[in-house]
């Protein structure tokens, strides 16, 4: 029995399934495996962009588009047993075929099926919870603290919202950023620690918005546990709103 | 005043409003195609309702002294007004900082409808052709103002919306006497022309310039006057079947004024308001019709359990149903099962029979649906024939204790896990 180690990527993360798809007693690392494990030895597989491509190809030829979309989904997930679920999941394609996504009550799929959504479901919630502030020159600049991966699922909605602006969304769990400039958007993986300071009208822009926000309530109706279910207590801090002027 | 004083007052005067979509519409923007995300919700304020547009006045001068209302003549309030570049402006700084989604933009009447229609044409005017805004526009239509006008704002708009307020004419004349029925339905049905109308030369030219690509909406206030909720409901079916309404929203009666012709309630009856956006989710997307729901005999929904579980108790013939064989419109009438709950089932039978206890796996609410399903033949619920035992059993928290109040009685507008 072996255990599958990748580097991280989207395509190591493939090429490992690659590899232990075929071999029934392999597993995924889910955990980097200590050192002095001589017994499930730890194989570390490259990162082969053909391989993983071909890998991809065969799942959707026996399975259908829907399970690498959702492989692709689940990979952005910040689930802990992520590596092991997407074996079995690929274990199951090759083993069901083309009613793979249809057994929704198979625990496997309907995890995979569900972990997808959960990170669908954030990144949608993003889409609404970014707030931009506007710096001294002009930029228009993001921080977010998302559970999962989803900066690389909302850019495309920002570029297309924002087209004409200078912008950076910035996952500062994962020092992940996307900036958009002069009309081209660039994905870096690690931002330079200082934010210029905001501009002039920015503070003011704030606070016209929280006192907008404020008065919305109806003070008859308050209700702070459903207000907490749509905007939980983990996403405040970086949403204007829920700051102080 | 003072630009942060006019918010408050402002948002003050339109936060009764209920409406908060910001679907349905796609239109061409600045910067090439707008995205509009589906019901993009970007905060919920302390009652829990969804915040995803400015929802703002243009002002809270009104002309009218409706009994129900808090911007009416005769109240003793602050007034302000906003002026249509002030509008642009606060909207366009708040749509780049992804704080909205766009603007909500109503009014008290200030002189005439004409001019107060004008006015708020002005505003929305300034902002798609002076800010090119791709943004959203939910434009309120002023009752008794000239067509002409109208058709101006569905223009400018992505949906329009004439409230009705009050549900029948009495209760309009009664409290609102100087606004008069026709005066809101004429609007209405101007708007359904003109809608149909821009859809239609959409269809034949891809140029032709969107006309309310939304839709249009109305809201009626309840429990400010004695309609029951089954006049009520047949209100709202025959504007979503007459009118082609995109939606009916429903605002409990906040008492923000006292006048004698208004009844003394001290709470505003928000679990009805929740049950009739359950019965009206029902209409929209589960088959019911209101026939179904309420009759002469029961003309309220009932307070204690959702309008779908009344229903089936007082339907137990039709149940149980059999998960595996019935069809996709039975499965969305067994109480606990959703819209993505029945798909869910349809989808996963091809490959293979059921088990009861699959169901919840795939989103079924057990607690309610066990009384009312079978899957191979196995049902886990009571007697089916008893639905005063099933009644009792649903009112039991799951440690045999009475259940604790749901936490979606006082609900804002979307029940979970329902499209918008």
């Amino acid at each position: 029995m072996s255990a599958y180690v990748h580097d991280g990527t989207f395509t190591g993360l493939v090429c490992a399934l690659a590899a232990a798809v075929s071999d029934p007693a392999a597993e995924m690392a889910d955990e980097t495996p200590a050192q002095d494990d001589l017994f499930a030895p730890a194989s570390e597989v490259g990162s082969d962009g053909r391989k993983a491509a071909d890998f991809l190809e065969r799942l959707t030829a026996v399975s259908g588009p829907e399970t690498v979309d959702n492989i692709k989904l689940c990979f952005l997930s910040k689930e802990k047993d992520r590596d092991s679920l997407l074996l079995a999941y690929a274990r199951r394609a090759f083993a069901a075929g083309k009613g793979l996504n249809d057994r929704l009550a198979d625990p496997v799929v309907n995890r995979a099926h569900k972990t997808a959504l959960a990170v669908l479901r954030e990144a949608h919630r993003f889409k609404g919870l970014v707030r931009f502030r506007e710096l001294e020159d002009g930029t228009l600049y993001s921080e977010i603290e998302p559970d999962h991966n989803i900066l690389p699922l909302i850019t495309n909605h920002f570029r297309r919202r924002m087209a004409g602006f200078n912008w950076i969304l910035h996952d500062k769990k994962r020092g992940l950023a996307a900036m958009h400039a002069g009309g081209r958007l660039r994905l870096v993986s690690a931002l330079e620690a200082s934010v210029p300071p905001p501009s002039e009208k920015e503070k003011r822009t704030a606070s016209l918005w929280r006192a907008f926000f404020d008065s919305v309530a109806i003070k008859e109706r308050l209700n702070p546990a459903l207000q907490r279910q749509f905007v939980p207590l983990k996403y405040r801090k970086n949403i204007t709103e829920f700051g102080e002027d | 005043m003072d630009l942060r004083r006019k918010i408050e007052i402002l948002t003050a005067g339109a936060k009764y409003d209920a409406s908060c979509a910001s679907s349905g519409s796609t239109r061409p923007g600045a910067g090439g195609r707008a995205e509009r995300v589906p019901g993009c919700c970007h905060s919920w304020s302390a009652d829990g309702r969804c915040v995803s547009l400015l929802k703002i006045l243009l002002t809270n001068l009104c002309v009218y002294d409706c009994a129900y209302c808090v911007n009416r003549r005769s109240s003793d309030c602050p007034r302000a007004l906003l002026t249509p570049d002030e509008v642009a402006g606060l909207t366009m700084d708040f749509y780049r900082r992804n704080y909205i989604e766009g603007l909500f933009l109503s009014s008290g009447v200030a002189r005439s409808p004409d001019y107060t229609m004008e006015l708020l044409i002005a505003a929305v005017r300034r902002l798609r052709v002076g800010h090119k805004f791709p943004g959203y526009i939910h434009l309120k239509v002023i009752p008794g103002c000239d067509r002409r006008l109208v058709d101006l704002a569905a223009l400018y708009a992505d949906r329009v919306s004439v409230n009705i307020e009050l549900p029948s004419a009495a209760s309009l004349e009664r409290l609102a006497p100087e606004k008069s029925r026709d005066g809101v339905l004429k609007p209405m049905a101007r708007l359904a022309e003109t809608i149909a109308a821009g859809k239609e030369e959409r269809r034949r030219s891809r140029n032709a310039p969107p006309c309310a690509p939304g839709g249009q909406s109305t809201q009626l206030i309840v429990g400010a006057s004695p309609e029951t909720d089954l006049q009520i409901m047949k209100l709202s079916q025959s504007l979503y079947d007459k009118l082609g309404l995109k939606r009916v929203y429903y605002s409990a009666f906040v008492p923000a004024t006292t006048d004698s012709r208004l009844p003394a309630v001290k709470e505003p009856p928000l679990r009805r308001e929740h049950r009739l956006y359950q019965a009206d989710w029902l209409l929209r997307f589960y088959g019911f019709s209101t026939d179904e729901l309420l009759d002469e005999k029961c003309p309220c929904l009932d307070l204690t359990f959702d309008p779908k579980t009344v229903w089936a108790l007082r339907n137990l013939d039709r149940f149980p149903v059999e998960v595996n064989k019935a069809p996709y419109e039975e499965l969305l009438r067994v109480p606990g099962f959703g819209v993505l709950t029945a798909k869910r089932i349809v989808r996963a039978r091809r490959t293979g029979a059921l088990r009861l206890e699959d169901l919840s796996r795939l989103g079924a609410v057990m607690k309610r649906a066990v009384y009312f399903v079978t899957a191979g033949g196995a049902y886990g619920g009571l007697r089916r024939d008893n639905p005063e035992a099933i009644r009792a059993k649903l009112l039991e928290g799951p440690s045999g204790r009475p259940a604790q109040p749901e936490l979606f009685g006082a609900a804002a507008e979307t029940p979970a896990g329902t499209p918008a």
